[in-house]
């Protein structure tokens, strides 16, 4: 089965340098393509992705940039959109993944018919407090009631995330759309799986200031779809 | 070398979340106050520094606040 992976991007031109450069160490399973889309950044995220498709050669590296920032969600699904693959993984350019990353997370959803999405682990890159309380509480990774997937480190079959019409476009900022896309695939009797292995590491934002606005954002978001698809929870 | 932790806890049994849908608990002193004991039981359990119990309060209690502010807003954006 081909793997397509697909990253958002917003003005994180460093963070994804060092993103791109852990797709170049992904070993035994290579993805088809990677498509990186750029949501209208104005660092130098463009220059540095045309230089990143005429070097990269070990699978079809890709990305689009959009014409006005659409926020995450849409971004995905412009991605979903174009993928070829079977499997659509996610992971954010704030992250960068373990040389075995695709190879575990595809390799716990194809042997398991039961599932049609997979999560995977999500560890720190650097240890100070804020990284060590997202990571102890597992912020970043699915609940063990297996009830949604989160977007960091994801994966799953392309034709059911087609099916319910993808990530919830009406959330524009980061925040809820990678639950609302598991809430509509669990309504509809879809069900996930984890596997541990499959590790990418996230740089955490280092301040107060975005603690505060990262809770906000998730509070809001999962406030929505959380209306949307349990009504008036 | 800080050793970086990971709690083995269900969220389902935290105190008050209907987590399934991830929907709050008000934020109110008595919440909060059994939130923070059920946190403090978990950060000993996973013998925590002191230090990082303290730090780990405060920002549970900051991001309870967030979290509950940012519910609140998407309810009004969601039925406008």
């Amino acid at each position: 089965m081909k793997v397509s992976v697909i990253v958002p991007t917003y003005n994180r031109v460093k963070q994804l340098k060092n993103l791109l450069s852990s797709f170049s160490k992904l070993r035994e399973k290579i993805p088809c393509e990677i498509i990186i889309v750029d949501d209208h950044s104005e660092d130098g995220t463009e220059s540095l992705l045309e230089q990143w498709v005429l070097k990269e050669h070990r699978f079809d590296a890709r990305f689009i940039r959009l014409k006005n920032n659409s926020g995450p969600a849409k971004v995905r699904n412009r991605g979903t959109a174009i993928a070829q693959g079977d499997l659509v993984a996610f992971t954010d350019s704030d992250c960068y993944v373990h040389p075995l990353w695709i190879k575990h997370l595809s390799a716990n959803l194809i042997k398991n018919d039961e599932v049609i999405g997979v999560g995977g682990s999500v560890l720190p890159q650097s240890k100070d407090i804020f990284s060590q309380y997202y990571t102890f509480h597992r912020i970043l990774e699915p609940p063990k009631s297996l009830k949604y997937l989160v977007s960091a480190n994801c994966i799953f079959r392309k034709d059911k995330v087609l099916e319910v019409g993808g990530f919830d476009e009406d959330i524009s900022k980061p925040g809820g759309e990678d639950v609302g896309l598991s809430f509509k695939l669990y309504t509809k009797n879809y069900r996930f799986g984890f596997e541990k292995k499959a590790i990418v590491y996230h740089d955490y934002r280092r301040s107060l200031r975005d603690f505060k606005k990262t809770f906000f954002s998730y509070g809001f978001g999962c406030r929505i779809v959380t209306e949307k698809y349990f009504g008036g929870a | 070398m800080t050793q970086i932790l990971t709690s083995d806890y269900s969220d389902v049994n935290a105190p008050k979340w209907t987590y399934d849908t991830l929907k709050p608990p008000k934020i109110s002193l008595y919440n909060l106050y059994k939130d923070i004991k059920w946190h403090l039981s978990l950060y000993r359990n996973a013998k925590l520094p002191l230090k990082v119990r303290i730090q780990f309060v405060y920002l549970r209690i900051i991001q309870r606040i967030n979290y509950n502010k940012g519910w609140k807003e998407g309810g009004k954006k969601f039925n406008k």
